[in-house]
């Protein structure tokens, strides 16, 4: 008995802990962004590359290399996929670059001239590979969406990184940065190599008017879209390093700024009142404000609205949703049908219009707002009734009646067992002396229900009720051991 | 059916037979004694407010009403094995005597 009993032991502190760990797992389960790397064992003769843009950033290597070889001995020309993703494609934007021979064997590897061009936003993006040629004679030829444009090089460019890194470079002003792939997916500004050729090395091309043009002052403009208690704010232009995105509401004298991440170019703002965003993009040297756009909401009304969001044999959760919020101007109010006093609903988070409840026996919700200046004056009210927890035997309901006389106190133990077993909490109303007034404490279940949508009280109880059970089943298992030890009296045996 | 099921139908069961039990002292006591009658209400309405309080501590804990009906069970069989030992024996003793 006392091995099965241990065996027991383990078993439900296995199990407790197990589940835990898997209901933890999965509430910090992440979504992780596919990495895709590309080999290197390829032998260019002579090429043209064409590189496709796509529509966001989380691809932004999965972009087509097909390129025409050319082979040197016999003259044939073969279009070959170099990275294997995809064809080329109608009302596409392509990139071709050209570039010399490359051998991978490491002795060569210095003829690989492995860059390119691809235009993003209106930056231009050189992405490099980890050598580059030595030659000063080699010409390429780069036609970026209509405008050709001949590149000569004429210097040494610097080696990067080591053979196996690739990455990338960004124009930014007279700068050339470099991004180390994974750097640059994990975050924008990390990590980053900045260089600036123009003072360090030779002029890179020939012709730096084209970069010049490219690079021309565009500031980014502002997109801002209402929708479900949420502004939308967008930007055509993103750039960290140039640019600070800021926002407020009008109902918060403090910018807040925002740093896009990875494949990124607009966030939400949740408003719940008829409040006006303020937007501003600013320049981050001159911290000159060079666009601005405001959106003011109007269109919020005061209503209500209740939805069940989970519903189980035992409770019911509902969530409250107002059609505005504005303490100012509006009291918000809520009761259940056993409640005698109202309980007024105040949030920190005056964007938050949510406010969740929930019952753990079938009751009826009352929801009112009304106006602050005018308390009698209700100006919306809404009702929900709850009839799908499951009622509780109602043969023997008399002792909740007659709760007077001296039978009433002689079943109180019995109705306290009771009470413990119901779990069916009320508000605790307190009257406050003096005062004629009472405070109604809330159920600690709707308080922890609120924290993390239930989850941190889910997996409280699954610990409790595993540590319970094993402690009942064991107390349990040695209450039977000594049923049937003739020797302990504590008990009556059996001798049947 | 539920652990909170089992015990609540239990409970209701022997709170049942103790009103059916009480209740003529009940309507004696108020009939004759009003006085003690009113003592008696105050005291229940004191024991009622403990009552009300208690689930609101009860939900403090946390803890689930599967564990809550789990530790009431343990300790209404724990505590009423020797009534139930002796009842079952009786009933054996019982029908041993009818059986011829």
């Amino acid at each position: 008995m006392v091995v099965i009993l241990k065996w027991k032991k383990y078993l439900i502190f296995l199990i407790t802990f197990l589940t835990s760990f898997l209901v933890i797992d999965e509430i910090h389960a992440q979504t992780t962004i596919p990495i895709t790397t590309y080999s290197n064992s390829y032998y260019y003769y002579d090429e043209w590359l064409a590189l496709r843009e796509n529509d966001g950033y989380t691809t932004y290597h999965n972009e087509i290399f097909d390129y025409k070889n050319i082979d040197s001995n016999t003259g044939n020309v073969n279009f070959e996929r170099l990275f294997n993703y995809g064809i080329l494609e109608n009302d596409t934007n392509y990139i071709f670059y050209k570039s010399e021979s490359y051998n991978p064997n490491a002795s060569q590897r210095n003829n690989w001239t492995g860059w390119f061009v691809v235009s993003k936003n209106n930056v231009n993006y050189f992405y490099m590979d980890s050598f580059l040629k030595n030659s000063t004679t080699m010409g390429i030829r780069v036609i970026i969406s209509t405008q050709e444009i001949i590149i000569d090089k004429t210097t040494n460019l610097p080696i990067l990184t080591d053979n196996s890194t690739s990455g990338f470079w960004k124009q930014q002003d007279n700068y050339f940065d470099y991004y180390n792939d994974n750097d640059y997916k994990n975050a924008w500004n990390t990590n980053r190599i900045r260089q600036n050729y123009f003072t360090n090395y030779n002029v890179m091309y020939s012709d730096n008017t084209i970069f010049a043009e490219n690079n021309s002052f565009t500031a980014p403009n502002i997109s801002i879209t209402y929708s479900d208690f949420n502004f939308n704010v967008s930007f055509d232009i993103i750039d960290n390093s140039k640019y600070v995105y800021a926002y407020r509401l009008g109902n918060n004298s403090n910018w807040t700024t925002y740093t896009f991440g990875y494949d990124q170019n607009s966030f939400n703002v949740p408003v719940a009142s008829n409040d006006t965003l303020y937007v501003e993009v600013i320049d981050s040297e001159t911290l000159e404000v060079v666009r601005s756009a405001t959106y003011s909401l109007s269109t919020l009304t005061p209503t209500i609205t209740i939805t069940p969001t989970e519903s189980t044999d035992n409770y019911v959760s509902l969530r409250i949703t107002f059609g505005v919020i504005d303490y100012d101007s509006y009291d918000y109010y809520l009761k259940s049908a056993t409640d005698s006093v109202w309980t007024y609903l105040y949030s920190t988070d005056s964007s938050d219009n949510n406010f969740d409840i929930t019952f753990t026996e079938n009751n009826t919700l009352y929801v009112r707002i009304v106006d602050k200046s005018d308390e009698s004056n209700i100006v919306a009210a809404a009702t929900y009734t709850i009839t799908t927890i499951t009622e509780e035997s109602t043969f023997f309901d008399s002792d909740e009646t007659n709760f007077h006389g001296l039978s009433s106190i002689i079943s109180f133990p019995i109705r306290f067992i009771r009470r413990i077993v119901s779990s069916t909490c009320t508000p605790l109303n307190l009257p406050i002396p003096y005062t004629g007034e009472t405070i109604q404490l809330p159920c600690f279940y709707s308080i922890y229900q609120s924290i993390g949508n239930g989850a941190l009280l889910s997996i409280y109880q699954l610990i409790t009720d595993g540590v319970i059970s094993y402690y009942v089943i064991l107390n349990f298992l040695s209450l039977i051991k000594n049923m049937r030890d003739p020797d302990n009296d504590k008990i009556e045996v059996f001798e049947l | 059916m539920t652990l909170s099921t089992i015990v609540d139908w239990f409970l209701s069961f022997i709170t049942a037979i103790m009103n059916v039990i009480l209740t003529p002292i009940d309507i004696l006591i108020g009939n004759y004694l009003p006085s003690i009658s009113q003592a008696l209400t105050k005291i229940n309405l004191l024991f009622e407010f403990i009552s009300q309080s208690l689930s609101w501590v009860v939900s403090i804990t946390g803890l689930s009403s599967y564990a809550l009906s789990l530790i009431v069970l343990y300790f209404i069989f724990k505590l009423t094995i020797p009534l139930q030992v002796y009842v079952f024996k009786f009933i054996l003793k019982w029908y041993r005597k009818l059986v011829p």
